[in-house]
């Protein structure tokens, strides 16, 4: 195994949520003992969904929330223990993209000034033109016109928008792209375009992909390695082909299952929901195994132990259940 | 033929905006029968939404709808608003997207689910109490003689979208139209809804239609399908026939598109290249003609009919069947 570009050490972000002027503070474990490796040149799909700490995790990498506990590394750098001064110069090692594109852009900023504006922060020694050159050069790799430069986000369409969002992030010519949820918001049609971009640029750039999102036949398409997370913890991680084709945490296998395909035999063909019941409040997880409550496979000792990651798939992947 | 529930005939919406008019639906046609189900699948501006809002009357102030809806034999589109309302109250539940914007969230479920039978039924508050226990109840919220008493906040966004169903099926209706239902539901969350909505077809009888940019969703529910781009019907047929032989170049771009869960990550995506119409400026011809694979001369300039073959399958494409890529 190469030495992982990214490494979580069993990373904690925890909130604390007011209680009143008098009781101690609760505290929501949006993310709650996470571990991982991404190798340099491979893509990690995080699923998972809502409330299970998928976009925290994000936020804690890139610092935005940094981990109450844990230990974070990008190549041989702790970022975790790292003053703020030299952190910050390390995010341009690492860029996000996000969800709506046009809520994350200024929209009284060109989109040139968007895309130059991470070179004026982390090279200051780069001049006006060279910024420019730099910032158009990019705009062409994701499929914009260089002589857009001055238009304004709203001139452009949600899917042109991602784009600019993308030439943003990579225009620093970062090691790893985090990217949450960065299709979601779009039209099908224009989905496709952007997961192929994103390949696309993986590939030219050799970057590193750390790939959030609630979809899991994108998550299959991008992904090498797939980790299925719920209410903060890690359910299971594996090789993409391994996990999608033997799933062994019955949370994974429900949600394979809950994916609409889109051909009305195989649709037709399936009974009924796998699962029934909500996530339940991350502020008030279940004892024990916190997938317990809407398990098919509950005993009574998924209420009193907590399920370790243990290795499966061979040695390739990892489960968090007592029957997997 | 007349024992359609319900008849769209030539419908247009238009909304005059600063900018000038928007043409947002434009020469719809469509059918339902009696507890049929039908999939309107769409994009983001594709009309999918406003042709259902102008058949419940629901268009913003500055839209106006044309031509005919005809529900039950009467037509909807020309109906005074009282006469409308008593329609909307008694025949037709309306399912939205977003439940926790839907319900009132300064008032009870049970005041939310009983205002429309006290007020169109003449209910006591007792009898509607008790229906509004039986609704919740039909649509599996546990403990609902409690728990109908709760605030939305109280109840998870699954549970929300329950409530949602519960008050469409309040007044007995024979038609329930549902605008991306299960669209801000989690997965596990979205085959619960899906499969309630598929109960509740096969146990009243009620017609539904479901509007969706998921050709997943679809498939596991419906009888026809829909698909809409640019304001106009590109193609119309059953849900077999559209899957197994999509006849229009925007139905087979949107099928080859998505990635497949049930298949290995090819190489690329095929795509369908360009961006979404600007519905102010709509070209003269198909509206998906710029984007199109297939496009023609002719397309560029004539707006291809919706044109129905034999076997009640229709496509608006001017690009014959055999010669399409």
């Amino acid at each position: 195994m190469n030495q992982p570009l990214l490494r979580l050490e069993d990373v904690h972000v925890h909130f604390p949520i007011a209680q009143g002027l008098l009781k101690p503070p609760r505290h929501l474990r949006a993310v709650n003992g996470v571990s991982l490796a991404v190798e340099p040149g491979t893509t990690l799909g995080i699923v998972g969904e809502s409330g299970c700490g998928k976009s925290t995790l994000a936020r804690a990498i890139l610092g935005i929330h940094p981990p109450t506990h844990g230990k974070i590394w990008l190549g041989d750098q702790e970022l975790t223990s790292m003053a703020p001064k030299p952190l910050r110069a390390m995010r341009k090692r690492m860029q996000i993209v996000f969800q709506d594109p046009l809520a994350s852009l200024n929209p009284r900023m060109t989109i040139g000034e968007a895309i130059m504006e991470p070179l004026r922060v982390f090279f200051p020694e780069m001049s006006a033109l060279q910024r420019k050159r730099k910032a158009q050069t990019m705009m062409e790799r994701v499929g914009l016109l260089p002589n857009q430069i001055n238009r304004y986000p709203h001139e452009f369409s949600g899917g042109q928008c991602q784009r600019v969002g993308i030439a943003r992030a990579l225009v620093v010519e970062p090691e790893l792209l985090l990217c949450d949820e960065p299709v979601s918001a779009l039209d099908v049609s224009i989905q496709a375009q952007i997961v192929n971009l994103l390949m696309e640029l993986k590939q030219d750039m050799g970057l590193t992909m750390l790939f959030i999102a609630h979809d899991l036949s994108v998550v299959r398409h991008i992904s090498d390695r797939v980790m299925v997370m719920y209410l903060g913890k890690v359910a299971e991680q594996a090789e993409r082909d391994a996990l999608y084709q033997a799933p062994a945490h019955p949370y994974t296998q429900a949600l394979i299952q809950s994916v609409p395909v889109p051909d009305p035999v195989i649709e037709r063909g399936k009974s009924r929901a796998p699962l029934s019941g909500d996530l339940p409040s991350p502020l008030n997880p279940p004892s024990g195994c916190t997938f317990r409550t809407r398990c098919p496979k509950a005993q009574s000792a998924c209420a009193t132990d907590v399920p370790e990651l243990r290795e499966h798939h061979g040695g390739q992947g990892a489960v968090a259940c007592h029957f997997a | 033929m007349s024992n359609n529930i319900l008849e769209v005939h030539n419908l247009s919406v238009r909304f005059q905006t600063d900018d000038g008019e928007v043409e947002a639906v434009n020469g719809v046609n469509f059918s339902l029968a009696p507890g049929e189900t039908l999939g309107i699948v769409g994009e983001s501006g594709s009309g999918k939404s406003q042709t259902v809002l102008s058949v419940m009357g629901l268009l913003a102030a500055n839209g106006k709808a044309g031509g005919k809806v005809v529900f039950q034999g009467a037509d909807l589109l020309g109906m005074p608003a009282r006469e409308l309302n008593r329609v909307r109250g008694s025949s037709i539940g309306m399912i939205f997207q977003d439940p926790m914007t839907s319900l009132n969230p300064y008032m009870r479920i049970s005041e939310q689910l009983t205002e429309s039978l006290i007020l169109h039924r003449g209910m006591s508050k007792k009898d509607a109490l008790a229906r509004a226990i039986e609704v919740l109840d039909a649509v599996h919220i546990p403990d609902a003689r409690n728990r109908v008493h709760y605030y939305p906040h109280e109840f998870s966004g699954g549970m929300r979208q329950r409530v949602m169903i519960a008050m469409a099926l309040l007044c007995k209706p024979e038609l329930i139209i549902a605008d991306e239902p299960t669209t801000a539901l989690d997965v596990t969350v979205q085959a619960q809804i899906l499969n309630l909505l598929g109960e509740l077809r096969d146990d009243f009888g009620v017609a539904i239609i479901l509007i969706t940019h998921d050709l997943g969703v679809v498939a596991g529910l419906c009888d026809h399908v829909m698909v809409m781009y640019g304001g106009q019907v590109m193609e119309y047929g059953a849900l077999e026939s559209i899957f197994a032989n999509p006849t229009h170049p925007y139905t087979r771009g949107l099928l080859r598109s998505v990635p497949r869960l049930d298949d290995a990550g090819a190489s690329a995506l095929q795509t369908i290249p360009g961006n979404p119409p600007d519905l102010m400026h709509l070209p003269p011809g198909c509206p998906f003609g710029p984007r199109c694979g297939d496009q023609r001369e002719l397309c560029s300039h004539n707006r291809p009919v919706l044109a129905f073959a034999h076997d009640g399958h229709a496509r608006a494409c001017h690009v014959p069947l055999e010669e399409l890529r």
